[in-house]
């Protein structure tokens, strides 16, 4: 954890569909601390949105202990979701409303300030379909609409799932840095993901999620640094031919193979080459995200 | 109360938007044009009744001839012949032929058919009984009337389907209605973003109903006021009509919680407002009281209707309907408040 206050507790957590031993989530604990971005991220079916669901109450919490913003889920009030702001990843929108009604209608049902519904609507590219009814948007502009309505009452933690999902490198790009600001400005955010990318990018800390358990929790630099071979990728050329190798920067054998190369061939290029986060995902859980 | 209002205001919309406003004016508008113009004031459902004589009538015969001449909706024919051919004609004559039968008058009886045995029993007697006056003791026969004044009969048979008509539209329109926002908004997933907001599925769900009670009021308003006229006791059917909206939309609630979209629930949606309707039948034939359907909530609420617009004084019925609908109320919104949140927390 990065430190600070802890907005997000989760300890010892086990949800059951059927009450029964077939957990969908088990033996699941986390901390998230105030303007953290803590990525939840893993394969469809792996207990991301049950984890999410009991986090903002659309599941009972059925064993475990979880705190939000300092409230015990158990016993917290309905006030409790003044501060908090979810964006589904399916659509879930009056289709006869406009997209400036959407917003001001659920506006209402906050007891605490709320942003100007045209103001959102405008960060996140939809000013000119502001007043067309929802139902004549297309799936992005969907997926925007409710990404905004989930900013209306400046929540303090937001809970977001595939929040790029199925958008345009363009508006990727907005989504993502309206959510750095929004932690600049220290929202605590919840990233529900199985895109690396965006969690790599975005992430102060991730948690790798399969068959309901967490495999992992850390930065996503340090899980490279821990499990992520380092490796050089050199280009030469060796006999009048181009040449081109990956060599570890661990293994002694190859560090000399590297030397060789560099003292004996024309080396052309060298680029050091990094894991990335799905390659680390997959080594340590030995599942593909899909 | 903003966020109710909030709600109200949304509901409202969304049940514009979705031409629920325009589909309850058109049906009152129809069923205006119905009452007004199409449905007339009289229609007679007594059988027409021709009469002719063959031979020499005694004067016993005659007394008989006398008391069909002298009855409404009587008429002579010429012969059995032409009884006959009339009644072909149309189907809700019968005629008689009266003769002499070995020196005694003898009455023939021509029906259509359908008549059932105690009909048939009844004319028989009464014709015995007018043949031999001197068999019938009178003095034991006493009339006893409970209310001189009732004017249930005087109402004009256009005005007497009003109430059916207020049954029909606000209450078991609302019903329908409600379900299909419901199913609608469980379709859209819009519940759960207003789920994770901090109102409550209770408030959620009873700004449903008051914009159904509201199309409802509209709507009575309407019929009422373009059938019957202003003189009604605006007050008791108001509260009527609200308590029947009410309690049609908790129950559509009912239901509706207990499905997750509106193909698995349509049978018991369907079969249910079948159900409830059924004692219209007893509204125009009130012999058909039989318990199963005297016990039902909208058996009550048909009567206290006609009540509140044709008061004859029962005006009990009408404050036992609008307690016992809205005790029903209170039953099926809790219940499906509970049953919702949990199907709703099972997706």
């Amino acid at each position: 954890m990065t430190g600070g206050i802890e907005m997000i507790k989760v300890r010892d957590l086990y949800h059951s569909y059927n009450n029964n031993e077939q957990y969908a989530v088990k033996n699941v604990s986390f901390e998230i601390a105030k303007g953290e971005i803590f990525g939840f991220l893993g394969p469809s079916g792996a207990g991301k949105s049950t984890t999410q669901k009991i986090l903002i109450g659309l599941l009972p919490l059925q064993k475990g202990n979880v705190t939000v913003d300092g409230a015990d889920v158990r016993k917290s009030s309905r006030e409790l979701f003044d501060s908090i702001g979810v964006s589904f990843e399916r659509p879930n929108v009056y289709k006869k409303l406009t997209g400036v009604e959407n917003l001001k209608f659920y506006s209402e049902m906050f007891g605490v300030p709320t942003e100007d519904p045209l103001k959102l609507l405008k960060m996140v590219g939809l000013e000119d379909a502001a007043h067309k009814k929802a139902g004549e948007y297309s799936k992005g502009m969907l997926q925007r609409l409710v990404f905004a309505r989930s900013m209306i009452n400046n929540p303090k933690i937001w809970f977001l799932d595939e929040p790029t999902s199925g958008l345009d490198p363009n508006t990727t790009s907005m989504i993502k840095s309206i959510i750095r600001e929004k932690q600049k400005q220290g929202t605590t955010i919840f990233l529900t993901t199985h895109n690396m990318h965006i969690a790599e990018e975005l992430c102060d800390r991730v948690a790798f999620i399969t068959n309901g358990e967490i495999s992992a929790i850390d930065s996503p630099r340090s899980l490279k640094l821990s499990f992520g071979e380092r490796l050089v990728a050199v280009e030469y050329i060796e006999d009048g031919k181009s040449k081109k190798e990956t060599l570890s920067m661990v293994d002694a054998g190859q560090k000399q193979r590297l030397n060789d190369l560099i003292t004996r061939c024309k080396v052309e290029t060298m680029h050091t080459q990094e894991a990335t986060l799905e390659e680390i995902f997959i080594k340590i859980t030995g599942k593909e995200l899909k | 109360m903003k966020r109710l209002f909030g709600l109200l205001k949304k509901d409202a919309l969304v049940a514009f938007r979705n031409y629920f406003f325009l589909i309850m004016l058109i049906a009152a508008f129809l069923l205006i044009i119905a009452a007004d113009f199409l449905i007339p004031e009289k229609a007679s459902m007594d059988a027409k009744v021709l009469y002719t004589t063959e031979g020499q009538q005694s004067d016993k015969a005659k007394l008989l001839l006398g008391m069909l001449e002298s009855e409404e909706g009587a008429k002579r024919a010429d012969s059995k012949a032409q009884i006959i051919d009339s009644m072909k004609k149309d189907k809700n004559t019968i005629g008689i032929v009266v003769r002499q039968q070995n020196g005694e008058p003898a009455v023939e009886i021509l029906l259509q058919g359908y008549e059932n045995e105690k009909s048939k029993r009844a004319l028989a007697l009464s014709f015995g009984a007018a043949l031999n006056p001197q068999n019938v003791d009178y003095s034991s026969i006493e009339d006893v009337v409970l209310q001189q004044s009732t004017g249930i009969n005087d109402i004009p048979l256009n005005k007497s389907f009003v109430p059916l008509m207020i049954f029909v539209e606000p209450v078991m329109l609302g019903f329908i209605f409600l379900a299909t926002l419901i199913f609608m908004e469980k379709e859209e997933g819009t519940i759960k973003a207003y789920l994770v907001s901090p109102i409550r599925i209770g408030e959620y769900l009873i700004s449903k109903v008051v914009v159904m009670l509201l199309l409802a009021l509209i709507s009575t308003i309407l019929i009422t006021s373009f059938t019957v006229g202003l003189q009604v006791n605006w007050l008791l059917l108001l509260l009527t009509v609200a308590a029947g909206s009410i309690f049609g939309s908790t129950l559509a609630m009912f239901i509706a919680s207990l499905f997750d979209s509106l193909s698995k629930a349509m049978v018991w949606l369907i079969v249910t407002s079948l159900v409830l309707t059924v004692p219209m039948a007893a509204y125009f034939v009130p012999s058909f009281s039989p318990r199963a359907v005297t016990i039902m909530p909208t058996y009550n609420l048909l009567f206290a209707i006609r009540e509140a617009i044709f008061p004859s004084g029962s005006s009990m019925i009408i404050y036992q309907n609008i307690g016992g609908l809205l005790a029903m109320s209170i039953i099926l919104y809790g219940a499906s408040t509970l049953i919702y949140k949990r199907s709703l927390l099972r997706d």
